[in-house]
């Protein structure tokens, strides 16, 4: 068990430093979305940014923090 | 949702805690220039920074994004007779006012004083008027010259010859001015001369100081004389010498002016 609570601990920091690695307009999409719950069209206003752009952005964040999994 | 969103999740919430507190709220000019996309690149990039950490101002610029959408307020419903009420408050306001009318205005009374000097005034100028217009008739009068105005020549009273009785010199009506040539036959050294003009029956009429004896007719003195000042009537001239303080009698001469 400690070695899976390290493992698990090990995989949370990652995940931290994967989140944090994000380009930065990336990243404040993937934030306003899944702390905050607004949607791709409160993100696009606040963000200035088009609908479908912020869309890519939520998709690719997830993609790569998928990918350090 | 995928089998990796919880630990997604749990990461973005890690880094929000590393993140920190969101500071002070922002300004509603700064959220409104950012609205308006009239923040500099890196003005905006910091406020987006605060936008993640406070949900607070992100909510207040959502709201101020949705000012400009045209959908907004579509949804709210207006009660019935909203606009009949409008129009009716319009119509009360734009309702022309009552005007009330100026009170009439009280003619003032004069103080009786005033009529007085008033008329005082009137009379003073009719008054004025009238001595002006004299006085410059006689102005006009004297300044009219008078060709070959007379010389009358009198000898003192006393000193006519045998024979000759003593009259007064006339002067004619129609003349005006004349000139008076007053013989003299006391010699004296004496430093000033004068005359005085005595109305017969009355007091000095006119005196003339400084007379200077004539270089050519030795002896006598001339005096330019006017009807108008004189008036017509009987006169009597005195001659005198001033000599040591002391005036004598050199000649007295008779005048009639004619009337």
């Amino acid at each position: 068990m400690p070695d899976e609570t390290l493992v698990q601990a090990e995989r949370a920091r990652q995940l931290r430093e994967a989140v944090d690695g994000l380009p930065d307009q990336m990243r404040k999409c993937l934030i306003l979305n899944v702390y905050h719950d607004f949607k791709v069209r409160e993100i696009a206003q606040l963000l200035h940014l088009s609908p479908e752009t912020v869309k890519v952005h939520l998709f690719q964040a997830r993609r790569r923090l998928k990918e350090k999994l | 949702m995928s089998e990796n969103e919880p630990e997604i999740r749990q990461a973005v919430m890690d880094w929000m805690a590393a993140a920190g507190p969101p500071g002070e709220h922002l300004d509603p000019e700064t959220l409104a220039a950012y609205h308006a996309r009239e923040l500099p690149d890196e003005e905006e990039r910091r406020l987006q920074d605060h936008l993640l950490v406070c949900r607070e101002c992100a909510e207040l610029l959502l709201d101020l994004e949705g000012l400009g959408d045209p959908g907004f307020g579509r949804d709210v419903e207006i009660p019935a007779g909203t606009g009949e009420a409008l129009w009716e408050r319009l119509r009360q306001e734009t309702q022309p006012k009552t005007v009330l009318p100026f009170a009439p205005r009280r003619r003032a009374v004069p103080p009786p004083w005033m009529s007085a000097l008033a008329a005082a005034l009137l009379v003073a100028v009719i008054g004025l008027s009238v001595w002006v217009a004299a006085l410059r008739q006689t102005v006009e009068k004297l300044s009219q010259p008078e060709v070959n105005a007379r010389v009358l020549e009198l000898v003192p009273l006393g000193t006519q010859a045998r024979g000759e009785t003593a009259t007064a010199t006339e002067v004619p009506s129609r003349d005006e001015r004349f000139t008076l040539v007053l013989s003299n036959q006391k010699r004296g050294d004496f430093q000033a001369y004068e005359a005085e003009l005595v109305r017969t029956g009355g007091g000095v009429v006119r005196r003339e100081t400084g007379l200077v004896p004539n270089p050519n007719v030795y002896g006598s003195f001339t005096l330019g004389e006017t009807r108008s000042a004189l008036g017509a009537g009987d006169y009597r001239i005195r001659l005198f010498g001033l000599r040591g303080g002391r005036r004598e009698l050199l000649g007295e001469y008779a005048l009639r002016i004619l009337p």
